[in-house]
């Protein structure tokens, strides 16, 4: 993959140095809505897209595995290893750059290339998860239909000529469209883009990533119709009391979410540092062994695994049933990922959520039969929490486990069991796994983890109280030089009419007073010459980009822009700054 | 922007308005550029995604097609297997063929059937309560619940849901549907023991038993169960006009004789015989009835000479048995002798002569007669087929027998 993003770079940097030599214009307000317009088409594009790579998949596990859901013993060995064959040629020779899920391929490009992810991406990516994922290989689409959406609302920006700061934002558009249209859950794809591709909200994205996202959830309901991927039975939370028993999910589902990341954290890189003639014959030997959990009466861990969670939903499954499902899809994701197959980690770890989730909720259910949550409500539930754990996407997983079940009496115990499986993860395991898994791919990319925490410096982390000279508008130019000059002053706050404020300087007040008379006020030295002021509750950033022009600027309270309570120095804004990097914010 | 900017902007855009003016013209200019510049794209964006949409509306009929071509396959497979009684294999096929048409709510249903007619209850469960969700009065939905619930010892759940079947909506055969639905509510009734119940419901489908009699036969088999003989014989008589098979006399024969209808018990007992129905019941009933007509002072259509004369017998055939009684231990003995000792006071009233001119000595004779034949079969053992048939005759007069 190193040597992939390298030609990347190459390319990204031959249209930079296009740019740097004729820099486009600012994007004015018509540009700005002709953007949004883009994320709208970008996100039809992406969700056709996205549409026909799941019939793809469907189309290439019927033909490979059959029609049946439980297929016969000659194709669960044979198909996974002859495709993983096909799969690792096409990847090391044909399409290099579509190894691993695609969140952390997608955050790259986002980050180090300014968003320039090459269509070839996309085309690689939809025919080999196609046929690794159709032919049984323990992976999902929702990850690689992130990637494909995003190259293909990278081309989107590249053939339009976006400057390259809207360059860099159309790949997370795109990612949001594939995603939702994958799941067809467009909030989770928000959310989960925001959370894990771009770390922090903003409101400049915000809209594009709404539109591109409804736009392909839109084309991919008018396709596939508006149900949910599951069918829900009904759940319900009809005792309080009975949280204590999702808590329980939630310690089971932390644990687990512990062993998922160390064994694919721990075996990754083993796989790869493996001679590279070996790489052709990864995925087939993992599809072999996938294959032989499956002829050994567990084939309902090849694939996503939808359907499996439907029937774990409706209580198909005993308890053991559930439980060994959950291990040994743990075992036959981390045999595909680390092979190197193409394909995403989001469809696993909602099998694994969902089948321990089960299993938890049965044997609940045995030893405390008064329970009156039924057990599609914990498979329900287990789905969020290991995607709490696994994935560190807490909002998502909440907003995923309410969209997908349509039913808020759930959101208590949800929210619940994600935290608790949250917390446990992250105090064992403090690098989430995507990040992990990018150290071992020599990138830095920045931790999303960390961006959602950081705290926002404002303003009032800076100011400090004005002790400087202050006049009026209408105080006489020689009184405010003589003042200035007692103090030992380079320049004074004047307040402005319509409470606004300018600077004088000592230089400026001598020039003045020289060649005006001595009843010459501020006001009519000054004239025009305003200075931005500031609220307490400002980001500091916003502070920096005003204080190159300004020695000091005002801060006012919001009620009263006249009233002055503390003034802003570029130094002290950078100590503030100082201080925050020593904290660890 | 901070406020103290945009108003300082405003500031300099009052200034150099006139400057604007001037380049107001290369503006428009420009603005006409950047128009071209986005509607361009964007009509061809609108040309490529109409072409992409149009293609992959085609490409998914014919997927969709193969999709659904597969699970009427499947769907095809799971009839046969229930065909062949082999529900599991069944559920495996119906599984598979949701799974391409998961909209089809026949492949639902069948799913659900086939899961519960394999015994797995706890997975056909939320599939039926699925399609309950969505259509609560749907008569099919309804019975397959109440057998699921049945099965569990859900009571109160069962009855709900027969109730639901029995007045909710069928696809077809609606009649007969709610009929054989209230069929089973009455059998699931009679095997909890809760016969009052069943015979409300029973008389409930009498009401809407179909027009050719065809199921009268078993209705009327359930009345005998539950002890509504009157009801019972009135079927038999009805089916016997269509059926007269050997099992509808019996049960009219039992019916009649229930209700102390002795001769015309008699009449289809003798005629179930003959059709072919030999059980020890219908040899016992014929054999009671028979001697009944023997010796019952009761019936209709003997003389009262005749009343006496038997009045009189059975009167003498208990005073035997008392005599000769051989009770087991000292205290059922003396039940036995005091009885006796009664009988012979008696005695000395009795004769046939004062029976016939005395209505009140026949009660009180018949009265003793019972009661006698009652402490006999308790205390004496086992008596002749005349004991046995004062005992029957007894039962029917209650006021008599106290």
């Amino acid at each position: 993959m190193w040597s992939s993003m390298k030609t990347e770079t190459k390319e990204h940097n031959a249209i930079a140095a296009t740019e740097i030599a004729e820099p486009a214009p600012r994007f004015s307000y018509s540009e700005e809505r002709f953007f949004l317009v883009i994320a709208v088409f970008t996100g039809i594009i992406s969700g056709l897209a996205v549409v026909c790579f799941r019939m793809a998949i469907e189309f290439s596990r019927i033909k490979l595995l059959g029609s049946s859901l439980l297929p016969s013993a000659p194709r669960i060995l044979l198909a996974p290893a002859l495709a993983g064959l096909v799969v690792a040629v096409l990847v090391l020779w044909v399409f290099p750059s579509v190894r691993g899920s695609g969140v952390n391929q997608t955050k790259a490009g986002v980050y180090i290339n300014d968003g320039y992810i090459p269509f070839r991406t996309a085309v690689g990516k939809f025919i080999t998860c196609s046929l690794a994922i159709g032919s049984g290989q323990s992976l999902g689409p929702e990850d690689p239909a992130l990637q494909i959406g995003a190259s293909i609302a990278s081309m989107l920006g590249r053939k339009l000529n976006f400057p390259r700061e809207k360059r860099r934002l159309m790949a997370p558009i795109g990612a949001a469209a594939g995603l939702a249209a994958a799941f067809n859950a467009p909030i989770s794809a928000i959310l989960f883009v925001i959370e894990e591709v771009l770390g922090r909200w903003s409101a400049g994205i915000l809209g594009a990533v709404v539109l591109s996202t409804i736009s392909s959830v839109v084309v991919s309901r008018w396709f596939f119709g508006s149900e949910p991927i599951f069918r829900i039975p009904p759940v319900e939370l009809r005792r309080p009391v009975e949280i204590v028993a999702y808590l329980v999910l939630g310690v089971v589902g932390g644990i687990a979410s512990l062993i998922f990341s160390w064994a694919v954290g721990y075996l990754r890189p083993k796989m790869k540092g493996l001679p590279r003639w070996t790489q052709i014959f990864q995925p087939a030997i993992a599809g072999l062994m996938i294959g032989g959990i499956g002829y050994f009466g567990f084939p309902q861990v090849m694939g996503a695994g939808y359907e499996f969670i439907d029937q774990a939903l409706h209580a198909q499954f005993t308890w053991k049933v559930l439980a060994a499902l959950a291990l040994l899809k743990i075992l036959a994701t981390t045999i595909s990922f680390v092979s190197g197959t193409p394909g995403g980690m989001f469809a696993p770890t909602l099998f694994i959520g969902a089948m321990l989730g089960g299993a938890v909720g049965a044997v609940e259910h045995m030893w405390f039969p008064h329970i009156t949550g039924s057990v599609g409500t914990y498979v329900l539930v287990g789905m969020g929490v290991l995607f709490a754990g696994f994935l560190r996407a807490p909002l998502t997983s909440v907003f995923m486990v309410l969209e997908v079940s349509g039913n808020y009496s759930i959101i208590v115990p949800v929210i619940v069991a994600n935290t608790l499986a949250y917390l446990i993860a992250r105090k064992f395991q403090p690098v989430p796994v995507f990040e992990a898994l990018t150290s071992q791919d020599g990138l830095q990319l920045p931790s999303m983890e960390e961006q959602r925490e950081e705290s926002i410096l404002r303003v009032e982390d800076a100011m400090t109280h004005p002790t400087l000279p202050r006049f009026s508008g209408e105080d006489l130019a020689s009184t405010a030089l003589d003042r200035l000059a007692s103090a030992d002053a380079e320049f004074g706050l004047v307040r402005r009419n319509s409470n606004l404020w300018s600077i004088v300087k000592t230089d400026e007040l001598r020039e003045a007073t020289r060649r005006s008379p001595a009843s010459t006020s501020l006001d009519e030295v000054l004239q025009d010459a305003i200075i931005p002021h500031l609220y307490p509750d400002h980001p500091l950033e916003t502070a920096l980009k005003y204080l190159q022009k300004s020695p000091v600027l005002p801060v006012v309270h919001r009620t009263d822009t006249g009233r002055l309570i503390g003034v802003v120095y570029l130094a002290d804004a950078l100590k503030a700054y100082g201080r925050a990097a020593e904290h660890g914010e | 922007m901070v406020d103290g900017e945009r108003v300082g902007l405003k500031h300099r855009g009052i200034r150099s308005e006139n400057k604007m003016k001037i380049h107001s013209h290369e503006e428009n200019g420009a603005s006409r550029l950047m128009m071209r510049h986005e509607i361009a794209p964007t009509v061809v964006l609108c040309i490529i995604s109409a072409i992409l949409f149009a293609a992959t509306t085609l490409l998914s009929r014919r997927f969709e097609e193969f999709r659904v071509g597969l699970a009427h396959r499947w769907f095809t497979r799971g009839e046969v297997a229930m065909q062949q009684n082999q529900p599991a294999q069944a559920s495996s096929d119906f599984g598979n063929a949701l799974f391409y048409n998961h909209e089809n709510r026949e492949y639902t249903f069948r799913l659900a059937q086939s899961l519960s007619a394999a015994h797995y209850d706890a997975q056909a469960l939320p599939y039926f309560s699925t399609l309950w969700e969505s259509e609560p009065g749907n008569g099919a939905v309804n019975l397959e619940l109440a057998r699921l619930q049945a099965r569990n010892d859900g009571t109160d759940k069962a009855l709900r849901y027969f109730h639901s079947a029995i007045y909710g909506e069928w696809q077809s055969d609606q009649q007969e549907n709610r009929r054989l639905a209230r069929l089973e509510l009455i059998g699931f009734l009679m095997d909890r023991g809760l016969k009052q119940n069943a015979e409300a419901e029973l008389i409930g489908l009498e009401a809407e038993l179909p027009e050719d009699h065809s199921m009268d036969s078993q209705v009327a088999g359930l009345f005998l169960q539950t002890g509504d003989y009157g009801r019972a014989l009135n079927l038999y008589r009805s089916s016997l006009e269509k059926e007269p098979l050997a099992k509808n006399f019996a049960g009219a024969g039992l019916a009649a004789f229930k209700l102390g209808d002795y001769a015309d018990a008699k009449t289809f007992l003798a005629r179930a015989f003959a059709e072919g129905n030999t059980s020890d019941e219908v040899r016992e009933r014929l054999d009671d009835a028979d001697e009944i007509e023997k010796i019952d002072p009761y019936l209709a259509h003997i003389t009262t000479q005749e009343k006496s004369q038997r009045i009189f017998q059975l009167f003498n055939h208990v005073g035997d048995r008392l005599k000769n009684c051989k009770a087991a231990g000292a205290d059922r003995l003396a039940l036995a002798q005091a009885k006796y000792e009664d009988w012979k006071q008696l005695q000395k009233r009795v004769s046939v002569r004062n029976l016939h001119e005395s209505p009140d000595l026949d009660d009180e004779v018949m009265s003793f007669a019972f009661n006698a034949a009652k402490l006999t079969s308790s205390v004496c053992g086992a008596g002749a087929e005349e004991d046995s048939a004062l005992l029957t005759i007894a039962q029917s007069h209650p006021g008599v027998a106290r």
